[in-house]
């Protein structure tokens, strides 16, 4: 625990940061509107980002004095780069993502100072997850997607304008079932031989929600052909199952049935087919199927080391730009110091996020909520940097709190909260 | 501490998995360039060539042809000597470019050299758009202009060439087209009959036809031969089958002509028995003295060479230059520069220097000193005066003391069109000659083709 003049310290440095990362986006959104004749909504989002920044830092100084200092800068500085991003890349969604950003923060506010949330979602981690599977199968049935296209994958719940993805909720609900489950059974679990590099043991408390979660997965890629959810949701398990048990194995075994999934979907499903078969070789069809990541990797190379400059850039011919591959844009018009820039915040929140977990006192619910929730937000960064790379198959997923997107805006805030509550030392 | 090594590895994995992004970035970004920019489906390349401030193109006196302007629909190329517009070409980012605007598209690009540091930092640092140089040409937008004004609306090609240097002074092909209006003009132009993209003084290849009696011409003055010698019947047309004949271009008054007169009217009877009397002819050697058959190089344009004298024997059709052998306006010009010039030709040149962007200072482009021997000195005098006389009889006009001024007519047929010829040179003791070469096709109007040779002659002389 941090003694007052620390966390008086640690506040200060909290405000310098928050400050550098607000000369930054003040200097892009200056480009932006300089490239464009300046009209003041180009400044909305500057002004919703410098009010959520003071608003928070404040807030969360006075509730939380304890709280880890970088995180909550760190959030603020992707988020309003990716307004900065939004207001280049789809000037159109812009208020629409301030106004998403507005509510995430105060979401994430309520989460980190509100004193039951972490006892709630703890007891009532049965119900929270039977409302959630629910809320999953309302969007299997009556999911529709913003786009109006039929065969475009309808993730997302609508009322009226405002669309809300299903599975954004889910991430958070199945990490705290996960978490509070293999809290419980991680005493078993060790003494059954299986942690520290033992055998893989063939216990019903691992093998049942391994399968559950595995068929889980395969509900969401098969009904809702959300290939990236369904690969998000397993590999944050398997993780939180090896931190549980400690047994390579069960990482092995994990892979071993994502292989076999992975074959089946192939055969299967053309979604999947169309991703595997331009990962594979995307030349021969750069101007057909494989438009998008051809365009993609073209947009790191026009970058280059230091970036086309903002506006300057041509990442509009990547369809979905602002929402898929905002990645591959801050490549092209920040370059690879722009790149090396969003994988240190990232690597600094994973970092800090599994620091939370590991030196958190409160038990092994709050240690694996911790690192369930980083790797959330770690593994789907990876997955959609990785994407637009050509690394790993192209999977749909945002980048969190750069990408469009107000239903995973607020989710990616809504965990930063919990962290911030659970770096403050809750129990 | 629980959970402590399961999350240590976590961590590692997580931070290996970012840094293997990393590095496939840092790949894609330094090895992007060579890698994938190039392709040409890359977009960005049309958007590059849009920012480029391509450099201006100028005439031999400076005078402004082409330049870039900025305005509020953009960066856009503006073309402003209408007369010059076969040459100069176009660039547009949809069709691509053409002429001279193709043939210098590198340097104009500003991309023809390396990148220097200070370049460097101001195109990756500062992101400032790289901008092209200048270009001089040779021509004399001057004389072009009462060249191409002369041709009017005639469908044909004309060609000015300095026969001290080989500087091309004005080289026309008509009909042309507005650079101006491109973009909303293409599909027009694409399928106009005249064809006014193909540049027809650099790129037409034609049956020589009468061209080619100035070879036997040579020939006979190479053999000694008398050339007061008259031939019977030489006003007759001859008949090469497949419904074409070939008569004089201008009626003589007498059927009996000498070589040289037939060669001033267009006869080819006269050369038809010449060259069934002459002791041995090598139509190939002929051909090739003239570098009839040599490709020609000119700074980035496509000039094609015939290349195709196949044998020694020499048919009725090769006599009467309707055989294999094709030319283009700018291989004749080369010919008659060499005569002009005591049987020297020089290559032909098209610039004269070029400007780095920004500099100031015009940079003079080296010359290749390739005096080509064509014909002997005193051949070429003897030929010059034969043309003097043969352009004296063709028209009224009479010269100062201290200019010559020589050329002949001649007709042809390629294709379903026939074609005829004006060749010739001016001299002056206080400039450079100049031949030239002009064409006209599907007309035998050679009234026409005349007062087009007069004008441009007085403007060479003036």
């Amino acid at each position: 625990m941090l003694s007052e003049r620390a966390a008086h310290n640690q506040n200060g440095h909290q405000w310098l940061l928050l400050a550098l990362a607000g000369v930054f986006i003040f200097l892009g959104m200056t480009s932006v509107s300089l490239i464009r004749a300046a009209e003041p909504s180009y400044w909305l989002g500057f002004v919703v980002w410098v009010g959520c920044a003071a608003a928070g830092a404040l807030i969360l100084n006075r509730c939380l004095p304890r709280h880890d200092p970088l995180l909550f800068p760190l959030a603020m500085f992707l988020s309003g780069w990716g307004l900065v991003a939004i207001e280049r890349l789809a000037p159109a969604f812009a208020d629409r993502q301030a106004i998403w950003l507005l509510i995430g923060v105060a979401a994430m506010l309520l989460t980190a100072i509100f004193p039951h949330v972490l006892r709630w979602l703890h007891a009532y981690r049965y119900i929270l997850l039977a409302l959630t599977l629910l809320l999953l199968m309302a969007t299997i049935v009556l999911g529709r997607n913003p786009s109006g296209f039929d065969l475009a994958p309808r993730l997302w719940l609508g009322f009226g304008s405002v669309y809300f993805q299903s599975s954004e909720v889910m991430k958070i609900i199945l990490v705290a079932f996960l978490a509070s489950y293999l809290g419980e059974q991680s005493s078993t679990l060790g003494s059954a031989g299986v942690n520290n590099g033992g055998g893989l043991g063939l216990s019903p408390r691992l093998v049942g929600p391994t399968l559950l979660m595995w068929a889980l997965s395969i509900v969401i890629l098969v009904w809702q052909r959300d290939l990236g959810t369904a690969m998000l949701f397993f590999i944050v398990f398997l993780l939180l199952l090896y931190m549980a048990n400690g047994s390579l194995y069960t990482i092995l075994g994990g892979l071993a049935l994502v292989i076999a999934a992975g074959f089946a979907a192939y055969q299967l499903f053309e979604v999947v087919q169309l991703r595997v078969d331009i990962w594979i070789n995307p030349w021969p069809e750069a101007d057909g199927r494989a438009y998008q990541i051809v365009q993609s990797l073209m947009a790191f190379g026009a970058g280059g080391i230091f970036g086309a400059g903002v506006g300057l850039g041509s990442p509009g011919y990547i369809p979905v730009v602002h929402s898929d591959f905002v990645f591959a844009a801050l490549a092209e018009e920040w370059g690879l110091l722009g790149v090396i820039a969003v994988l240190c915040s990232f690597a600094v929140v994973t970092m800090r996020g599994l620091a939370i977990g590991s030196l958190h006192d409160g038990g092994a619910f709050h240690k694996l909520f911790a690192v369930g929730l980083t790797m959330m937000l770690t593994v789907q960064a990876l997955m959609i940097m990785a994407g637009a790379l050509k690394l790993l198959p192209l999977t749909g997923v945002t980048l969190p709190f750069i990408s469009y997107g107000g239903s995973s805006l607020l989710a990616s805030f809504v965990m930063m909260g919990i962290l911030l509550r659970l770096s403050a030392g809750e129990r | 501490m629980q959970f402590a090594r399961p999350i240590h590895h976590i961590l590692l994995g997580s931070l290996f998995g970012m840094a293997l992004i990393g590095l496939a970035a840092a790949y894609w970004a330094i090895n992007g360039q060579s890698a994938i920019l190039r392709r040409g489906d890359n977009p960005r390349l049309i958007e590059a060539a849009a920012r480029i401030q391509r450099g201006s193109i100028y005439d031999r006196h400076q005078q402004l042809l082409v330049k870039t302007v900025n305005d509020a629909s953009g960066t856009r190329r503006q073309y402003l000597k209408p007369s010059s517009y076969s040459l100069v070409g176009y660039y547009s980012l949809r069709y691509g470019s053409g002429g001279a605007e193709a043939a210098f598209d590198q340097a104009l690009s500003g991309l023809a050299e390396a990148p220097g540091l200070e370049d460097y930092f101001a195109r990756e640092i500062l992101h400032i758009p790289p901008a092209g140089a200048d270009i001089q040409l040779t021509l004399d937008a001057r004389i072009q202009d009462i060249l191409v004004e002369a041709m009017g609306d005639v469908q044909g090609a004309a060609v000015v060439m300095n026969a001290q240097n080989g500087d091309l002074l004005a080289l026309a092909s008509l009909p042309s087209y507005d650079p101006n209006r491109l973009d909303e003009e293409w599909d027009r132009l694409t399928a106009a009959p005249g064809k006014p993209f193909f540049n027809r003084a650099l790129q037409g290849q034609y049956q020589p036809g009468g061209a080619m009696y100035i070879l036997w011409l040579t020939q006979a003055i190479l053999a000694d031969e008398d050339l007061s010698r008259r031939f019977k019947q030489a006003d007759d047309a001859v008949d090469l089958g497949e419904g074409i004949t070939i008569a004089c271009v201008v009626q003589p008054e007498t059927a009996q002509l000498t070589l040289e007169e037939a060669f001033i009217y267009g006869c080819p009877a006269a050369f038809v028995s010449y060259q069934q009397s002459a002791a041995e002819s090598s139509y190939d050697d002929l051909a090739r003295a003239y570098a009839l058959d040599s490709p020609i190089t000119l700074a980035g344009f496509p000039i094609p060479a015939d290349g195709d004298i196949k044998s020694n024997s020499v048919t009725l059709r090769d006599t009467v230059g309707q055989g294999d052998l094709t030319t283009t306006p700018l291989h004749l010009t080369g010919m008659m520069a060499a005569i002009a010039a005591h049987g020297n030709a020089l290559l032909p040149n098209i610039q004269l220097g070029w400007r780095p962007p920004g500099r100031g200072e015009w940079q003079s482009q080296p010359r290749i000193p390739t005096a080509i021997p064509m014909i002997t000195a005193a051949t070429a005098r003897q030929l010059q005066g034969i043309l003097q006389r043969a352009w004296a009889v063709l028209q009224d006009q009479t010269y100062p003391a201290e200019a010559s001024v020589g050329g002949y007519v001649a007709m042809s047929q390629s294709g379903d069109g026939a074609q005829i010829w004006l060749n010739g040179y001016a001299a002056h003791v206080d400039r450079d000659t100049a031949a030239f070469v002009i064409l006209l096709e599907d007309t035998r109007d050679i009234q026409t083709l005349i007062a087009i040779g007069q004008t441009l002659i007085d403007a060479l002389l003036s």
